[in-house]
Order: structure tokens, then sequence, then C-alpha cells
């Protein structure tokens, strides 16, 4: 079983009601459902929540977790999102310490994944990405060497590409 | 009109045609219990002796009648005391509307005294929750719970209303009910794949559950099984809703299924699976159920699909509205050997019981006989347990509505109220509840409220001094180590009735069935029926757990 298991990007738009991620995440710990991640925010109308859930399983475990969440009276729509249709992306930040002698290391690194230098202070440099988990991850373990004091992570956002998706808002 | 929020609460049962509620009352209801009051003439409420009696009772109520259950609650302990009835309900998917008062706004996350976060507790067991936090919110709160317990997928739904909440005032309006959602039907192609399937299939075998009672399709699959040609069984949730005098129908699937069936369910082409979930105590091991045959599920429920059991072809809607747009385009069939192989199975594998000595009782012998006493035509409650299977083996349902158990959950503890809330909703009716010592002794308290009402049901207990279903598995599977499964409580059920107010009766041996079950039939008022029987009666046939349906256990 375990061998077919992947990871599934799924969107959800909730109506933006008290509880309503409580529900949501609920869902999944009932019914033994692996979460990676997961991003909420409100959307354009005030009313909707869109929500943005990694979740790990097979082909059997994804339709369920489709068909669960559609069963769900605050939810208004779900999509298993394809990784080909649709831009997936990951937002860090990363407080790096900065001897005197590695500044510039550090900086160089920066600059070739142009990731932002929020912050600059005594032996340490806060250093801001945006990219898929790929580059992320990439990133990090090139600044692991130089002593990584912290690290948060969002967890993936995704839109889908195109207007065919949009219709249903 | 200015309304408090609890006479809008009335205001708005009462807009749903709801005439019956059972609740019990607590601070933070006083002002609904004060509006119930002065609404006394349009509403009857029922006090049970524990709140979980009252979600019990709005069940039995709602499974007997079609109807949404309400029960009330109080904050803190009187609302989590309803959540085994709830989640009771949802498991089998009754609607039902539960109401818990809830401390004043301005306590609320405070852990202020009998403060509990309800809708929090009870999202895993409800089809939704709603917190009202504006009166001006209650009345159209209130109408959309009702509407989502009797859309789709029916369940219960809890409104939890802070105390402030219904002393408020606001203008109200009355209006119609919101029709439950419509759920739309299969695409015609889908349609036209599940004629297909049915016009060539050899050996169809009909399997219905709890769906066919709740969308109303008992006519349809009565049909279906007639143009079909095809042998029937039902589920526990679906007992009544296939005739069972009739020919075809071939008793359970499952655990405790007929020989009958699973032979069919081992031999047919084609499983035609109508309004269920694939229960493990159906499937009993999923990934081996129905492998030698196509399966077409029909269910309301999309998320059934794939859950447990893979089908050829999956039609979405509800039961009675696909078959009977699938019976005008099905030509009649004629399987005339397949029938012949199921009636020489039904002989040769009838359902059977020995008794331990001549004298003894036999849960098959009592079934019966309080079966041929009252036609056929009773309304049986159960507990959970080896009385529930006997009740759903030996009694011949006839009608959807008429057997009332609770499948999912497996709540021991649930058949006194519900019996009490089927009577309520069924005055001309006989309602039994079939109950073991076990059982009865959860919420033997209830029997006060049935006396207090004068609520004419039969409380029948199979008492055999042991928990059956249990110490059962115990001799299966662990080697006779009966741990903690014999009772030994020295309690006269008889005495214990009359403290009650209850009259009672005891069988203790096979002469008294008749003559004792007569006599509690006759009652005006409520009666409790004390059966003996032996600790060591099983029930049979048994799959289990986790073995093919074909690894039938028929003698232990």
């Amino acid at each position: 079983m375990e061998t077919n298991e992947k990871e599934y990007v799924v969107s959800v738009l909730a109506r933006n009601h008290t509880g309503v991620l409580l529900r949501i995440s609920g869902l999944f710990s009932r019914r033994c459902y692996n979460i990676m991640s997961i991003v909420a925010a409100q959307t354009e109308d005030p009313g909707v929540s869109q929500i943005i859930i990694v979740v790990r399983g097979d082909e059997r475990i994804i339709r369920q977790v489709d068909k669960q969440l559609g069963k769900l009276y605050d939810v208004i729509g779900v999509r298993v999102l394809e990784k080909e249709d649709s831009v997936i992306r990951e937002y860090l930040l990363l407080k790096v310490g900065g001897n005197a002698g590695e500044i510039d290391a550090i900086v160089n690194i920066a600059n070739m994944f142009k990731a932002s230098i929020l912050d600059v202070s005594q032996n340490t440099l806060i250093l801001e990405l945006a990219g898929d988990t790929h580059t992320l991850n990439s990133f990090i373990e090139l600044l692991r060497p130089h002593g990584i004091l912290k690290i948060i992570r969002t967890g993936r956002t995704a839109m889908e590409r195109g207007a065919a998706s949009e219709e249903t808002l | 009109m200015k309304l408090t929020g609890a006479e809008i609460l009335l205001e708005c049962l009462l807009e749903q045609q709801v005439d019956t509620v059972f609740g019990y009352p607590g601070g933070a209801v006083l002002n609904i219990y004060d509006a119930l009051y002065q609404y006394a003439d349009r509403i009857r409420h029922i006090r049970t002796a524990h709140e979980q009696g009252a979600a019990h009772a709005a069940d039995g109520y709602a499974r007997s009648s079609g109807k949404t259950g309400v029960c009330i609650a109080t904050s803190g302990p009187g609302a989590t005391n309803l959540v085994t009835g709830l989640a009771t309900a949802y498991m089998d998917s009754v609607p039902m509307v539960a109401i818990t008062g809830n401390v004043a706004r301005p306590l609320l996350g405070l852990d202020s005294f009998q403060e509990v976060d309800i809708t929090g507790i009870t999202m895993p067991v409800t089809k939704h929750n709603f917190l009202v936090r504006e009166v001006g919110d209650l009345a159209d709160t209130v109408r959309e719970a009702f509407a989502i317990a009797q859309s789709g997928r029916k369940g219960p739904v809890l409104i939890d209303i802070p105390k402030d909440v219904t002393a408020a005032e606001c203008e109200y309006t009355g209006r119609e009910p919101l029709p439950p959602e419509d759920t739309p039907m299969p695409s015609e192609r889908r349609m036209k794949a599940a004629l297909e399937l049915l016009m060539h299939s050899e050996r169809p075998f009909i399997y219905a559950g709890g769906g066919v009672i709740l969308s109303e399709a008992a006519g349809e699959l009565h049909r279906l099984a007639a143009a079909l040609d095809a042998p029937v069984a039902c589920s526990l949730m679906c007992q009544g809703g296939y005739d069972q005098y009739d020919g075809r129908y071939v008793g359970m699937l499952g655990m405790h299924g007929t020989k009958t069936a699973a032979l069919a369910l081992h031999e047919c082409d084609l499983l035609v699976a109508i309004g269920t979930r694939f229960s493990d105590r159906v499937t009993c091991n999923a990934g081996l159920f129905a492998k030698n045959c196509k399966v077409l599920h029909i269910d309301i429920d999309t998320a059934e699909f794939g859950k447990n059991v893979d089908a050829a072809l999956r039609l979405r809607g509800n039961a009675r509205e696909i078959l009977a747009a699938l019976l005008p385009a099905l030509p009649q069939r004629e399987h005339g050997d397949w029938m012949a192989r199921i009636t020489r199975w039904q002989r040769e594998y009838p359902l059977v019981q020995s008794a331990p000595h001549p004298d003894a009782v036999t849960p098959k012998e009592l079934l019966e006989t309080l079966d041929a006493l009252t036609g056929s035509e009773a309304i049986l409650t159960t507990e959970v347990g080896q009385h529930q299977m006997w009740a759903a083996q030996f009694y011949r349902f006839r009608r959807p509505r008429q057997f009332i158990t609770s499948g999912g959950l497996g709540t021991m503890g649930f058949g006194l109220g519900a019996a009490m809330g089927a009577q309520l909703a069924n005055p001309g009716k006989q309602v039994v509840n079939i109950a073991g010592d076990g059982s009865f002794l959860m919420n033997a308290n209830e029997l006060s409220t049935a006396a207090r009402y004068n609520i004419p049901l039969i409380e029948l207990i199979l008492n055999n001094g042991v928990l059956g279903m249990v110490r059962q598995w115990q001799k299966l599977f662990y080697e006779n180590r009966f741990s903690h499964t014999t009772l030994e409580k020295p309690v006269d059920y008889e005495l214990l009735a009359k403290a009650y107010g209850v009259p009672a009766y005891t069988i203790a041996e096979r002469a008294q069935i008749e003559p004792v079950l007569r006599q509690a039939l006759g009652e005006k008022g409520p009666v409790l029926v004390n059966c003996l029987i032996d600790m060591d009666q099983n029930v049979l046939p048994m799959v289990p757990a986790g073995a093919p349906v074909e690894d039938i256990i028929l003698e232990m």
C-alpha cells in the first residue's frame, strides 16, 4: 500500500464560519488521513475561506478525502489539484547565524536564490524566500553548514492555471 | 411580532410541525422551559430520566415515523449526556435536531458553571452543528437545521443556544419549512449501464440496506425483486424494508446472516446493493467481499462509493427515485434455475436453535410466539447484543420502520428510550423493546418515564445473567475465559419494575411464554417481562470478523 502513497494538493473553498478549520482538520484526524500542511486564508469574498491542504495517501484515500470534505456543510467546493495545471508555492523565513567571516557566503547563497534579506542583526540574518518545495529544500541545505537558528515554512499554497477553474467562484 | 429567543425557537418547531419533544430541564434552558410552559397545548414535552434517554427517544420517534426527532438538554452535563444518542443517530443516518442551552454569551469561554464546548464535542457525531450568537439568527438557524437533518443522507444536527440569546427579543415572522435539498439523479448513461447489468445478469442477488427505509423505497424494492426474479437479503438496518413473508427473502447478510444469503453472495453474478455502506458487520472482510460477482452500488452518499467495496457501477441518488426510474425500462426476467437453487438452500439451511432441556425457553420460540401474537405487526426496538440479533432473525418484519435498532454504533441502552419515542409516534401500534439484562440495566431508569407518561410499551428482557454476545466471543476466541461477562447481579427485575410503578411478569419455562405474552399485550400501560433463558444460547450462524462470508459457523 505504502508504495502507492504520494502527496496530493487539495484546494477547499469553505464558508468562513467559526470552527470551519476545526471541522476540516477534525475530519482528517478521525478518518486517519495524513495532513502534511494546511494553509487557510480569507478570499476576496470575506464570507469565503480558501484552504490548501497537502495530503499524503494513495488514490483511494484521496478520493475519500475529496468526497468526505465535500459532505461538510460549510464546504462549498473541493478540488484535487493536478501538479501540471497548478502553481504550487511555499514561503520560507529563515534565521541564520552570521559570523563575520561567513556573511559574504550567506549573502551569495541568498543572491543565487533571489532570496531577500529582511533583517541584519549582530551575528544573525533573516532571509525570505518563496518558491516550490524543492527550491526551498535546496536553499535550506546550502545554508545548513552556516548554522541555521530557526526555520518557518508556511506549507504549500496553490492556484490552478488558466480561467477554467474559476467558473465556480 | 416581537418574541423572545425561547419563543422563536418554539415557533420554529411549530413551523416544522413538531408536536413532541424529549428533554430535561436545567439552568441554561430555563427560558426555553418557561416558553414550553406557555406552549404546552401545542408542543408535548416528555421529560425523560436522563438526557441520553431523551436523545434515544427522539431517535426512536424519528425512525418509527420518518419525521425529524427533537430533544432538548441544558448546558454542560446535560449536553454531554446527549452525545451517545447523537452518535447513535449519526451512524444510522437518523434525522434529529438536538437543542442545547449554553451559558450566557458573556460567560462563554470562561469555564463557567455547567459550560462545555458542545459544538466542538459533537462535530464528529453530527451532520452539522450551530452555536447561535445572535437572536436575529435563531429562526433561520433552526430552519436550516431541520433542512440539513432531512436532506441527502439524513442525520442529527445540534443547535447550541446561549441562555441570554433565549431571553433576548427580536422580530419574528413565520415561514414555510425549507424543502430538503434535492439529490440529483445519476446520468442517463449510468442508468442505461445499470439496466444493461440488470438485464444481462443470470444470477442477480439484491442486498438492501437502511437507505431503502430512509428513502421510502420498499415498494420499489419489492417490484424490482419481482421484475428481476432475484433473491433479496436485507441488512440489520433494512429489516422490514422487504416483506419477510415473501419467498424471495433469504434473511440477513453478514456476520449473523443466513447461510442462504452467504451462498447467494458467493454464487451470484451481480450484487445489486441498494442504500448500503457495506459495514464491516456485513462484509466481514471487505477485501474478499463479492469477489465473484459484479457490484451495482446505489447510494445517496457519494463518499460510500469505493469506501469499503469497489463497485462495477455506481448510481448516486435517492434509492426510491433511482429504482422508480429503472423499473419501467426493465423487462420481466426469469431465473428459474437460480431461484430453485435459492429455494433449495432455504430449505436446507433454516435458522435453528436447540434448547438445553425440553422446558427451556429458546429466544427463537419466544420471538416467534411474539410474532404470532402480534400478527407480525408490532414495532420492535432493541438494545444491543444477542437479543438484538435474535429479534432480527426470528420476528418476521413486513413493513419499513417496524424494527428500530442501533446498527452502526451498537449502543447498549438505546432500546428503552427508542421504544418510548416509537410508541409516542405510533399510539395505535404495539411497541416492544427486546432487551438483554445487561443492556436493560444501562438505562433502566427510563422505566420511570414510561410509567410517568403511561407509555404502553412492553419491555421484554431476555435474561441470561451474562453479557451474552461478549461471552459468545470469549467462547470462540478466548478459550472460555469469561472475564467480567457473568453479571451475577442479584437484581429482582419484577420488584425493580414494581418500584417504578410498572407491572412485571416472569417467563421461566416454555409453557409460560404464550400466556405471559398475552397478558403483557393486554396491559394498557408499560409492562416488563423478565424471560429467563440459558446463558449458553449462541447467535448463529456466525461469520468471524475478518473472515470471508462463506466461512460461516453454523454450530458451536
